[in-house]
């Protein structure tokens, strides 16, 4: 009984971000007659989504679960931070941490994502432990975090100076690349897979979608919900913890301003993205796809010069398109 | 039952939802003063039918008739002003406010001073105590919150507020669904007193025993067909049952084979950590042996068995599996001591609603076993899942259009099936089902019957929580019944009868 | 009852505590607009060292997050507890005289520091009770708009695209932030002063003052105008750094290829970029300057004495009637040692 014609309003539904994603380039490629599209336009919008995508994938990982996290943003400022007063050149002036010895690159990265862990962990233990509700909870955490970290970056000599003399060999993991390809574009697209294999073959994620399906009817079927809730809040700590370092070997510096909001466009890239605000659904794909969306408006609209002013009023319509059309496809065809 | 009018006539409806026709030339007669049971298995068509009658649905064909004239539909609301009203199977009070403002929600009484509408509380409180007069309804003060009142009191205000519109047909769907049988009979006082009054009630359930009590005159509908109307008066319960599923079904249960082993299950002294739940329990299932229990609302069963399976905390007892001593602290202890739980909410705490079938089926058993469904490589073995899930489709016989299918897109029946997939896959000793019919059509419950003794066959224990009497005493082979939190009795399956287990289930005090 | 008595019983302890924490010194309050911001939280350091080492005040401090009713909400709280002194870092600018007038009324003198003036009736009539000490924004602009004229004019490859007018990106800080506007304004009419054609490129490119988004909006004009930009003028470093971030992923500087980029502040980063000669210049407000000047006022006024250009005695600061002035210096490859100051000072 299916119609077998092809149904192009639902073709359109189905893949609505798809369908905005090309008319925006087709627009902005229009204005810009063709010079939008090429591949350092391509390379720059992928290295500036890098970074998005890893606290998008983080941030993924909690909303799957049915839980929120707005403590997102402030952890990338905290690891950025304090990744880079461990990567500070012997010979800067205000150096952090005057008596420290010139680490290796893998030093900091290592700590960013521990710290980011710790963090998450305390996030999980506060929500499914101490029953605070996880909107206010990671609330809580995030404005700790933020105070925690303007406190660490006023300590003398830096004085809440934003963080200069960071080492070369730190800063090429955020700018260099191998045969073109920006390191920062392969962590976040080799994360991602991972991330995907993750939910999709391994049977802890199938456990985070069934937590945030039903935790009730997952805790009846024996699945620890406490540990995974613990479990969904580190990961997403250990990806802002990543992403906060890499921010800082991107841009060379760091403040304790970094992140500003960072959860709150990685929230609205999963939702925009395809995943429930309610938990349960969702995936890789679509958060991807979200991020990029999102820094191709940003890109492309500056690209063509446009007032920054605009690009709000454009980003805030396309999260509302998005999701308008996006709700639509659940509708029962009555 | 009377020569009296004809209220609502619906004349051959016919509505079709992309891929399925679900009403084909359908017609109901509804006379002043009669309660008309509209019966089918679900997905028959007969929510269709009502929401077409409720202006929810507008038919694709056909005509309705109302006092004789014929009328569109567009909405509820015009409904309503014609005087028809719908009870619905999910109700929704605004919890929050009192009595008599669920009942005047957005249309409020009021005094005018200038363009400001004060509400008149004071008209509000009378016209609502009037009402509730009118319907006998003495125990409820209209400024009582309605997040206070049990379930079927709401249930009593959702009629009490369609009388107040003045409906002259009120359409209920599975009204008893969740009532106790001494708040069932509350309703149907109440529906008694609306019939004499001239009221038309269109009933909807499955509960044959309430359908031959009650209606004046059914119809059947089978497949979005009908299938006919019939003075209730000429009808019995197979009959009912045949003309419903369209095929002979001589008896409701399955014929039993069961081989009784060893005691396999103890529980013993058995108390709860709240003070107010279950005390001092003790009882025991053997191998290959359906324990029911009985009682009514508030008697603890489903607490008392929640606790078994590790989901609350208990105070002090012991449970004892195949003559061992085992300590249960969470439902993964439970299932790994070959415990199974179908829960009696199936919607609260049994489907995961937006996932697929195979990730309903496997989510217990990868509990269980992680490394069952693992590949070499620790990945997940999807064909395996697929495959281990498909089986139990077909054995099950679920209807689903394929396994990626969301479960919420399934009928109640089936996804029960699905859960009880989930738990056989545990391959479990111990099955408990609570309520495991509840709001299944008899197909379904037929099958799940057949499923039931099916597992017994093999040995399996099996404790069926059940709320309908003839379930128990046609299933179970020892019935234990509860009373406020305290074992009033066991009685054996053969020999016990409806009173009996009454009896013991209002045994207060004992 | 019981719980009528402790509540009694906490707030007596409360008020006591209060009265006698500000019974012995004279008290200042002091309301920062941003404690995350760079330039005042190292004023703010430096201010509570200076009154820490000196000990004539109880002084604190209250943050307002960059917000107006944050700041309203804080400075009440201040008024109740009978404060002296209110140092303002106001940024109700909608409303300058009468907050500061409601200040004055209820008894305190006032420092408005680092934000824009009131009216000259406010200061007339509240002579010797209200001060302002701050720079004159415009300096920053001006000083960034000079020095890029003077580099524009020495040399002529600098018309990158050789349509005779210099093509320059804007970074904004906060639209509505008053150094933003001056900073903007200013930078711009300095050039024209100089008789220079300008031409703006990419429109109102607001990043927050914040690094890692002015490096994304850049590369995003790069990508499309990297042979048309001739300059890039920041409204702080941190965005003049991004800026230069780009640009170096770009292709610039490596290879002689050369774009001015200006910023504001001297940050440690900002000299560093300086002297490796990618920043062009950055304007230098002195945050020492600023929190030595604020003290010198107050102890001025609790001393009685008249506020002067002498009695006031920092270099670089001048008094005009209650209205105390703190340059700007333009901070180039030529000057970089006048940038340096020490936060730990406690002079004044």
């Amino acid at each position: 009984m299916k119609s077998k014609t092809f149904d192009t309003k639902k073709f359109l539904m189905n893949n609505v971000l798809y369908v905005i994603m090309i008319v925006i380039i087709i627009t902005i490629a229009f204005i810009s007659k063709g010079r939008f599209l090429s591949m350092r336009v391509m390379r720059d919008i992928l290295n500036q989504s890098s970074v998005r995508v890893l606290v998008a994938l983080g941030c993924m990982f909690v909303i799957l679960s049915g839980q929120a996290d707005l403590s997102g943003g402030r952890m990338v400022g905290l690891a950025a931070v304090v990744s880079g007063t461990l990567a500070q050149q012997q010979t800067y002036a205000i150096k952090f941490w005057p008596g420290l010895p010139e680490l290796p690159v893998i030093v900091p990265v290592l700590v960013s994502i521990l710290l980011g862990v710790a963090v998450g962990l305390c996030n999980g233990w506060i929500v499914a432990k101490l029953r605070v509700p996880a909107f206010l909870a990671t609330l809580g955490v995030q404005m700790i975090l933020f105070g925690a970290n303007s406190l660490y970056i006023n300590k003398a000599p830096n004085n809440s100076q934003p963080l200069g003399g960071i080492l070369q060999s730190f800063k090429n993991l955020g700018s260099g690349n191998v045969a073109g390809i920006n390191y920062i574009i392969i962590i976040a697209v080799v994360s991602a897979v991972l991330v995907h294999i993750l939910l999709t073959k391994i049977t802890m994620g199938k456990q985070i979608y069934a937590v945030g399906g039903n935790p009730e009817a997952a805790k009846v079927s024996g699945i620890n919900v406490f540990k995974i809730t613990l479990i969904t809040y580190a990961i997403a700590g250990a990806f802002y913890g990543l992403a906060g370092c890499l921010e800082c070997a991107r841009t060379g510096s760091a403040t304790s301003n970094y992140g500003l909001s960072y959860e709150l466009d990685a929230i609205a890239s999963c939702i925009v993205g395809g995943c429930s605000a309610g938990g349960g659904v969702g995936g890789v794909p679509g958060v991807f796809l979200g991020v990029v969306i999102f820094n191709v408006i940003n890109y492309g609209l500056t690209f063509i010069g446009l007032s920054s002013y605009w690009q709000y009023v454009v980003k805030g319509l396309i999260i509302i398109a998005a999701i308008a059309i996006d709700v639509r496809k659940y509708d029962r065809k009555s | 039952m009377t020569n009296s009018g004809v209220l609502l006539q619906m004349t051959d409806i016919s509505k079709s939802f992309p891929g399925v026709k679900a009403l084909d030339k359908v017609s109901i007669t509804v006379r002043s003063g009669t309660v008309h049971a509209l019966m089918g298995e679900n997905g028959a068509g007969k929510s269709t039918l009502m929401k077409c009658a409720f202006g929810l649905y507008h038919p694709d064909e056909g005509e309705i008739k109302i006092d004789g004239k014929s009328v569109t539909l567009e909405n509820p609301r015009k409904a309503m002003d014609c005087g028809i009203s719908m009870i619905h199977q999910e109700l929704q009070p605004i919890r929050t406010q009192n009595v008599m403002e669920n009942i005047w929600v957005g249309r409020y009484p009021y005094k005018k001073t200038g363009p400001i509408h004060w509400v008149d509380e004071k008209k509000m409180y009378d016209d609502t105590k009037a009402l509730l007069d009118e319907l006998h309804i003495h125990d409820i003060d209209p400024y009582t919150s309605m997040g206070e009142l049990s379930v079927s009191h709401c249930q009593l205000l959702e009629i009490a507020r369609s009388v107040s519109y003045g409906a002259k047909v009120i359409i209920m769907d599975e009204p008893t669904s969740s009532l106790t049988d001494a708040e069932s009979e509350l309703l149907f006082a109440i529906i008694s007193k609306l019939t004499a009054a001239g009221t038309a009630i269109i009933y909807i359930s499955h509960r044959i025993e309430e359908i031959l009590r009650l209606a004046d005159e059914v119809t059947i509908l089978r497949d979005g067909e009908l299938v006919g109307c019939w003075p209730a008066s000429e009808l019995d319960g197979n009959l009912i049952v045949n003309r419903m599923v369209g095929r002979e079904m001589t008896t409701r249960f399955p014929p039993k084979n069961r081989k009784i082993g060893e005691e396999y299950l103890q529980i013993e002294n058995f108390t709860s950590a709240d003070p107010s739940s279950f005390k001092d329990v003790n009882f025991h299932v053997r191998r290959g042996e359906v324990l029911g229990v009985g009682g009514l609302v508030g008697a603890q069963r489903t607490e008392l068995m929640e606790t078994v399976f590790g989901l609350r905390p208990l105070a002090s007892g012991t449970i004892k599996i195949g003559g061992k001593q085992v300590e249960i602290k969470n439902a993964y202890d439970a299932i790994t001591n070959g415990i199974a739980l179908l829960t009696e909410e199936r919607r609260a705490t049994g489907i995961f609603p937006l996932l697929d079938i195979t990730e309903n089926t496997v989510v217990a058993k990868e509990a269980k076993e992680p490394e069952y469904f693992h590949m070499k490589n620790g990945l997940l073995d999807s064909k395996k899942r697929n495959n281990e899930t498909q089986d139990y489709v077909e054995k099950l016989s679920v209807k689903t259009p394929t396994l990626k299918t969301p479960i919420i897109n399934l009928s109640g029946g089936n996804q029960q099936k699905v859960l009880l997939a989930r738990w056989m896959l545990t391959s479990p000793d111990i099955l408990i089902l609570d309520e495991p019919t509840r709001g299944i059509d008899v197909g379904a419950k037929f099958e799940i019957y057949t499923l039931i003794e099916q597992l017994v066959e093999q040995g399996k224990c099996v404790i069926m929580i059940s709320s309908e009497m003839p379930e128990l005493l046609g299933m179970c082979d020892r019935i234990m019944v509860m009373c406020e939190g305290k074992l009033t009795g066991i009685l054996d399956g053969e020999t016990a009868t409806e009173e009996q287990i009454m009896l013991l289930a209002s045994s207060y005090n004992k | 009852m019981k719980k009528l008595v402790a509540f009694f019983l906490t707030l007596t302890l409360l008020v006591s505590l209060s009265m006698a924490g500000y019974a012995a010194k004279p008290s200042v309050g002091v309301l920062w607009y941003s404690f995350s911001d760079t330039f005042i939280a190292t004023a703010r350091q430096c201010l509570l060292n200076i009154a820490k080492a000196d000990g004539t005040f109880d002084l604190q401090d209250a943050d307002s997050m960059g917000d107006v009713p944050t700041q309203t909400n804080n400075l009440n709280n201040m008024l109740t507890q009978g404060r002296d002194y209110i140092v303002i870092n106001n940024i109700n600018d909608n409303d300058v005289d009468n907050v500061i007038q409601s200040i004055v009324d209820n008894g305190c003198k006032v420092v408005m520091a680092n934000c824009s003036a009131a009216s000259d009736e406010t200061y007339a009539a509240n002579e010797g009770k209200v001060f302002l000490v701050t720079s004159q924004a415009t300096q920053s602009g001006t000083i960034m708009g000079e020095k890029l004229a003077e580099y524009w004019l020495a040399n002529p490859d600098a018309d990158r695209n050789g349509n005779g007018k210099l093509d320059y990106i804007m970074l904004l800080g906060f639209q509505t932030h008053y150094d933003t506007i001056v900073r903007n304004e200013y930078s711009i009419a300095a050039l024209k002063e100089a008789g220079i054609e300008v031409n703006n490129i990419g429109g109102d490119i607001v990043c927050d003052y914040q690094r890692a988004q002015a490096q994304d909006k850049v590369a995003a004009l790069l990508a499309n105008y990297s042979d048309d930009i001739d300059a890039i003028i920041a409204c702080n470093d941190d965005m003049a750094l991004g800026a230069i971030e780009a640009l170096k992923a770009g292709g610039f500087f490596g290879d002689g290829t050369y774009i001015p980029v200006c910023g504001v502040d001297a940050t440690a980063a900002g000299q560093e970029a300086v002297a490796d000669g990618t920043m062009l210049v950055t304007a230098l407000n002195n945050p020492i300057k600023l929190s030595q000047g604020i003290y010198k006022v107050l102890k001025l006024m609790e001393a009685g004495e008249e506020v002067t250009t002498e009695s006031v005695d920092i270099e670089g600061v001048h008094v005009d009637g209650a209205k105390v002035w703190i340059s700007y210096i333009g901070i180039t490859k030529d000057n970089l040692e006048e940038a340096a100051y020490d936060v730990n000072t406690t002079d004044f």
